[in-house]
C-alpha cells in the first residue's frame, strides 16, 4: 500500500509547522517563567 | 557528486570557536549558582518549566535525531522516519514516571540510587555496568560522531573538532554542573529547532512535496510502501529502545530530581511534543535527495548533503550549527549525568561520610577524568578513523553504535516500571531479568538483526518480572527509598 500525496505531504508539513511551534511556544514560557520568577 | 566538505574549515573553526566560547562563557556565568552539591548535580531541585522542557528535548536530539533521521528515510522510507518518531514515546512515558520518582525520592540523585534501594547491592552492580556501558558508548559515540561529522560539514581534521567541542562541553559541565546544562540546553534547543524547520521549509521550496512523491513513486515507490516489514519492525525497535534508554539512564532521573515540584510530568511531556516532529522535518531531507537530482555517496550525510546542494553555504552553515548544537548538548547531559552517577555511587562510598565541599570536588574531578577518558578512546590511532564506523552495515553508520546498547537497556525497562509502582518484587526476579533480557538481545542482535536486539530483550526481561511479581508478596516499604525522611514521600 503506498503512502497517497496528499498524506506525504500532510506529514511533512505537518512536522515542520509543530516543529515551529514548538520553538515558539518555548520561547513564550521561558519568558513568561522570567516573568514569574520561576525560571529556577 | 563530490563528498568534499560543504563549508570552508576556516568558516568551520570561526563557527567552532565562536560558538564554544559562548557556551563555555554561559555556563560558567550559570554555573556560578552552583555553591553546593545540590547545586551542580541537580540545579538546587527548582528548575522550571521552559528550562525543564528545553533540556529534556535537546538531550534526545542528539547528533543522531538530526543525521540519522535523513539516513532512516533514505533506506527505509516513510516508515523509516515514523519509526525514529516512536523515541519521543519514551519522553511520554516517562512524564508520569518522574514525578513518581519526584515524589517517591524527594532528595535521590540517581537512577542506580533507586535500584540500590529498592531490590539490593547485587541488582544495583548489574545496573551500573549496564548504565555505564551505555552511557559511556553514548558519550564516546557522540564524541566521534563529532569529530566526522564537523569534518565531512567542514574539513576540520578528525583530531581537531572532536577535540574542540568534547573540550568546550567538559569546561562548562565541569565548573557549572547541572545549572550550566540546563541553561546551555536551552539556547541550544531553540537554535536546533529553529534550523531544522529553515532549512525544511527552503528545501521544499525548490522540492514541493509533490515532486518528492512522484519521483519516489517512479524511482523507489518501496519508500512510500507503508508495508516494508524491515521498517515496521524498526520501528516497534526504536520504540523499546528508546523506552529503554530513557527508563533506565541517569541523564533523565537527574533531571527528574532538578525539576521543581509538580513541574517534571508537564516538563517532559512537552519535551516529547517538541521531539515528536524532529526526525520527519530533518529526515525528509534523505527522501527529497532523489528529487533533487543528488546522488547519495554517503547515506550517513544525506541531510547535510541535501541541505547544501539546495541552500549552498548558507545551509551549511545552518546545519554546522543544529549538528554542533545537538552534539553539545547530549555531551554536556552525558558527562553529568554519568559523572553524578560515579561521584554518587561509587566514589561517594569510598570516601566514607565526605563533607559537600569534598564531595563537589570530587564530582568535578569525575566529570574531567570521563572527559580525558573519552578523549583518550576517541583519538584518532585508537579509534580508527581510517575504516570509520559508517562502513559495511545494512543500514549503515551510526545506527550500528546507537542500537549495540538496545538489548542491555530493553533489558531495565520492567524493572524500574514495575519497582516504582509495584510494592512486589525482588532482587532476585531483577537480576534474572536484566542477565537473561540482556543475554537474549545479543543474541538477536547478532543472529537475527539490530532492529529486533531491544524487541527480544525487552519481551524476555518483562516475563521474567511478571514471574517475579505473581510469586512475590507486596511487602516492600516506599519510604526506604527516601531513608533521609525530608521532603515528601507515599
Amino acid at each position: 500500500m503506498i503512502l497517497p500525496a496528499w498524506t506525504f505531504g500532510a506529514l511533512i508539513w505537518g512536522a515542520l509547522g509543530l516543529a515551529g511551534l514548538g520553538a515558539g511556544a518555548l520561547f513564550i514560557l521561558f519568558v513568561r517563567d522570567i516573568r514569574s520568577g520561576s525560571t529556577w | 557528486m563530490s563528498t568534499a566538505p560543504y563549508l570552508p574549515a576556516s568558516w568551520g573553526a570561526a563557527l567552532l570557536v565562536a560558538f564554544g566560547t559562548l557556551w563555555i562563557a554561559l555556563g560558567i556565568h550559570l554555573g556560578r549558582r552552583s555553591k553546593d552539591m545540590e547545586g551542580f548535580t541537580v540545579a538546587g531541585r527548582n528548575v522550571g518549566l521552559a528550562l525543564g522542557a528545553a533540556t529534556a528535548a535537546a538531550t534526545w536530539i542528539t547528533s543522531n535525531t538530526v543525521m540519522l533521521a535523513p539516513q532512516f528515510a533514505l533506506q527505509l522510507g516513510v516508515w523509516g522516519m515514523l519509526a525514529y518518531c516512536t523515541a519521543s514515546i519514551g519522553l511520554f512515558l516517562f512524564a508520569p514516571i518522574s514525578a513518581r520518582i519526584r515524589t517517591l525520592m524527594p532528595r535521590g540523585y540517581t537512577s542506580a540510587e533507586f535500584i540500590r534501594l529498592r531490590f539490593g547491592r547485587v541488582a544495583h552492580t548489574i545496573f551500573m555496568a549496564i548504565s555505564l556501558f551505555y552511557g559511556l558508548t553514548w558519550l564516546v559515540s557522540m564524541a566521534i560522531a563529532g569529530g566526522v561529522l564537523l569534518e565531512s560539514l567542514s574539513g576540520i581534521p578528525y583530531f581537531f573538532g572532536m577535540t574542540a567541542i568534547l573540550a568546550t562541553c567538559v569546561i562548562y559541565t565541569l565548573f557549572g554542573g547541572m545549572f550550566a546544562v540546563i541553561g546551555t540546553d536551552f539556547v541550544q534547543t531553540v537554535l536546533i529547532m529553529f534550523g531544522v524547520v529553515l532549512v525544511g521549509v527552503l528545501v521544499l521550496f525548490e522540492a514541493p512535496t509533490e515532486d518528492i512523491h512522484q519521483t519516489l513513486l517512479e524511482r523507489r515507490p518501496m519508500l512510500l510502501d507503508l508495508a516494508f516489514p524491515a521498517a515496521l519492525m524498526a520501528l516497534f525497535n526504536n520504540l523499546l529502545f528508546g523506552v529503554g534508554e530513557i527508563f533506565h539512564s541517569n541523564v533523565w532521573w537527574s533531571r527528574a530530581f532538578a525539576f521543581r515540584e509538580g513541574v517534571a510530568w508537564k516538563a517532559y511531556a512537552l519535551a516529547g511534543v517538541l521531539w515528536l516532529p524532529i526526525p520527519i522535518a530533518a529526515g525528509f531531507l534523505g527522501l527529497a535527495a532523489p528529487a533533487l537530482g543528488i546522488n547519495v555517496v554517503r547515506p550517513d550525510v544525506v541531510g547535510p548533503t541535501v541541505a547544501a546542494e539546495v541552500l549552498g553555504q548558507t545551509g551549511a552553515v545552518v546545519i554546522f550549527l543544529v549538528v554542533f548544537c545537538s552534539l553539545a548538548s547530549s555531551i554536556d547531559s552525558l558527562l553529568a549525568a554519568t559523572g553524578d552517577l560515579l561521584t554518587h555511587e561509587v566514589v561517594r562510598p569510598l570516601l566514607g561520610t565526605p563533607s559537600d565541599r569534598a564531595l563537589r570536588r570530587s564530582a568535578s574531578m569525575v566529570i574531567g577524568a570521563l572527559g580525558i577518558i573519552t578523549w583518550v578512546v576517541c583519538l584518532p590511532w585508537i579509534h580508527r578513523v581510517d575504516r570509520p564506523w559508517y562502513e559495511g552495515d545494512p543500514v549503515g553508520s551510526l545506527a550500528t553504535i546507537l542500537f549495540f546498547a538496545g538489548p542491555l537497556v530493553g533489558s531495565a525497562i520492567a524493572p524500574i516500571a514495575t519497582g516504582l509502582y509495584s510494592r512486589r518484587g525482588n532482587q532476585t526476579s531483577v537480576v534474572i531479568a536484566l542477565l537473561a533480557g540482556t543475554g537474549a538481545g545479543l543474541w538477536a542482535y547478532f543472529q537475527l538483526g539490530w532492529y529486533t536486539a531491544a524487541l527480544v530483550s525487552a519481551a524476555v526481561s518483562v516475563a521474567v518480572i511478571a514471574l517475579g511479581l505473581v510469586t512475590t508478596a507486596p511487602s516492600f516499604e516506599w519510604s526506604k527509598l527516601n531513608p533521609t525522611g525530608r521532603g515528601t514521600n507515599v
